[in-house]
């Protein structure tokens, strides 16, 4: 193949994606690419603006403990148990420039969180619909860790702003209430 | 020209390689932890219904904590790989071919958690195998040059416009409040701004007026032009060291060579 029309053809490849890179700035556009966008190809460059991120995102979750009435079904004659963390931290240190795995954990979390509050605002009334998104089903399997099957539980996004004696917190997001069950590991 | 342009992305691709390193090695950190089980922190059983059958299936064949790891080593392995070849003037393809995969898979598998710094290594890779592939071509490795300096200058323009309509940025207090988390402030620094907002105010629409600026990167004079990728740096290693957002340090800091030649061949092109 002659060399021009091989430079050309890449050329060409190389501005169409710049020119999509430039289009995926504006936020109206980039919905609509990522769409199509499965392996993350176009960029999005304004992150921390216009609206910075500046909250860290907890999940905490609480059980029920039922009640013996077997009718029962949703626990609502049962009592439910403290609310306490749900752990998203590795433990690992942070070394500036070289080590920080953590943050990628931490960013999964604040991607869910600031999809589902996005989410919310699209179903509005109809918030049971909520359920079926991705980053509710990952955040109710994460709340159900070590828990017994057949517990209910509920779990909840805590947002926090600042560190430790002087943070502000607020719920931002409460679950419905679920049954525990295990997902089937089959491909 | 091509020797300008070549060395420009092997330079840029190489301090890119370094960044997979160090995220590699956290992979394997995070496989090591168990965060990759199906009773973990990205369950693949619950991850894999984001997708249809025919993505799930072929990423499912990596998605074990097994394979996560191997696919993290296979990773440092390749982006030493790619260093040892440019050092030693052998063609890098298959390494690179097998670190922007691995990076298609991994961007699969976690479905959320990627950054900036994901997006310009992935641009980078893809970029530098395209210059590797085509390297007896001249002006595509020219053409694969001038798009990484083009995408940064994008992301610099685009950041600063952003700045430009957020009301925190305008009034100073942005980053004193993106300072004030654990998941990317500083305790030390934030307590700082709070304490002198004029200071807060004044590196926040620095921030914004060195972004904004940016393109006059390409047409001032040689040592002025490069104040712009001294603060660009210091900009990009105070990112890493108070909010240790790492890999933006090696991804961004990486394409300045990238960014040298498009400067070069933009000032030949208005004759400057």
């Amino acid at each position: 193949m002659p060399s021009d029309v091989v430079s050309l053809a890449v050329i060409l490849i190389l501005t169409i994606w710049w020119l999509l890179s430039v289009l995926n700035q504006v936020s109206a556009i980039s919905s609509m690419l990522a769409r199509g966008d499965l392996f993350g190809l176009l960029p999005k460059w304004t992150f921390f603006a216009p609206n910075p991120g500046v909250h860290d995102y907890h999940i905490v979750r609480r059980t029920y403990v039922v009640s013996d009435d077997t009718s029962d079904t949703k626990g609502e004659g049962g009592r439910s148990l403290m609310w306490e963390g749900v752990s998203c931290s590795t433990g690992a240190v942070e070394i500036p420039f070289l080590w920080n795995p953590d943050r990628r954990l931490r960013k999964t979390l604040s991607d869910i969180a600031n999809g589902l509050l996005m989410a919310l605002r699209v179903v509005a009334d109809k918030r049971d619909l909520i359920q079926f998104t991705p980053g509710y089903f990952l955040l109710t399997h994460l709340a159900q860790r070590g828990v017994a099957e057949g517990t209910l539980i509920q779990w909840a996004i805590v947002r926090s702003f600042g560190f430790e004696g002087q943070r502000d917190l607020g719920v931002v997001f409460v679950s419905f209430v679920h049954r525990v069950s295990r997902t089937s590991t089959d491909a | 020209m091509l020797d300008g342009s070549l060395s420009a992305i092997h330079m840029t691709v190489a301090v890119v390689c370094m960044g997979v390193l160090a995220t590699a090695a956290e992979t394997v950190w995070l496989v090591a932890r168990g965060t990759y089980e199906d009773d973990a922190f990205w369950p693949w059983p619950v991850i894999r219904e984001s997708y249809g059958r025919v993505i799930a299936r072929p990423v499912g064949a990596f998605a074990s904590g097994r394979s996560m790891l191997a696919i993290s080593l296979v990773r440092i392995a390749c982006a030493i790989a790619v260093l040892v070849s440019y050092t030693f003037g052998f063609t890098a393809t298959l390494p690179l071919v097998m670190l922007v995969l691995s990076h298609f898979v991994l961007t699969l598998r976690h479905r959320w958690g990627g950054e900036g710094g994901d997006q310009m290594t992935a641009l980078v890779l893809i970029v530098g195998l395209i210059a590797d592939i085509f390297v007896r071509y001249d002006t595509v490795v020219a053409a694969a040059a001038i798009f990484i300096g083009a995408q940064i200058l994008l992301a610099y323009i685009s950041s600063g416009v952003a700045k430009l309509f957020g009301p925190l940025w305008r009034e100073g207090s942005a980053l004193t409040k993106i300072l004030s988390n654990h998941s990317h402030g500083h305790e030390w620094l934030s307590g700082q701004l709070m304490r002198s907002p004029v200071a807060a105010r004044l590196i926040c629409h620095a921030v914004m007026a060195f972004q904004l600026t940016f393109p006059l990167f390409l047409v001032l004079p040689t040592p002025a032009a490069y104040l712009y990728l001294i603060a660009g740096a210091a900009f990009h290693m105070g990112i890493a060291m108070f909010m240790r957002l790492n890999l933006f340090c090696f991804a961004f800091i990486g394409t300045y060579p990238c960014l040298i030649y498009t400067r070069e061949v933009f000032r030949g092109w208005i004759g400057l």
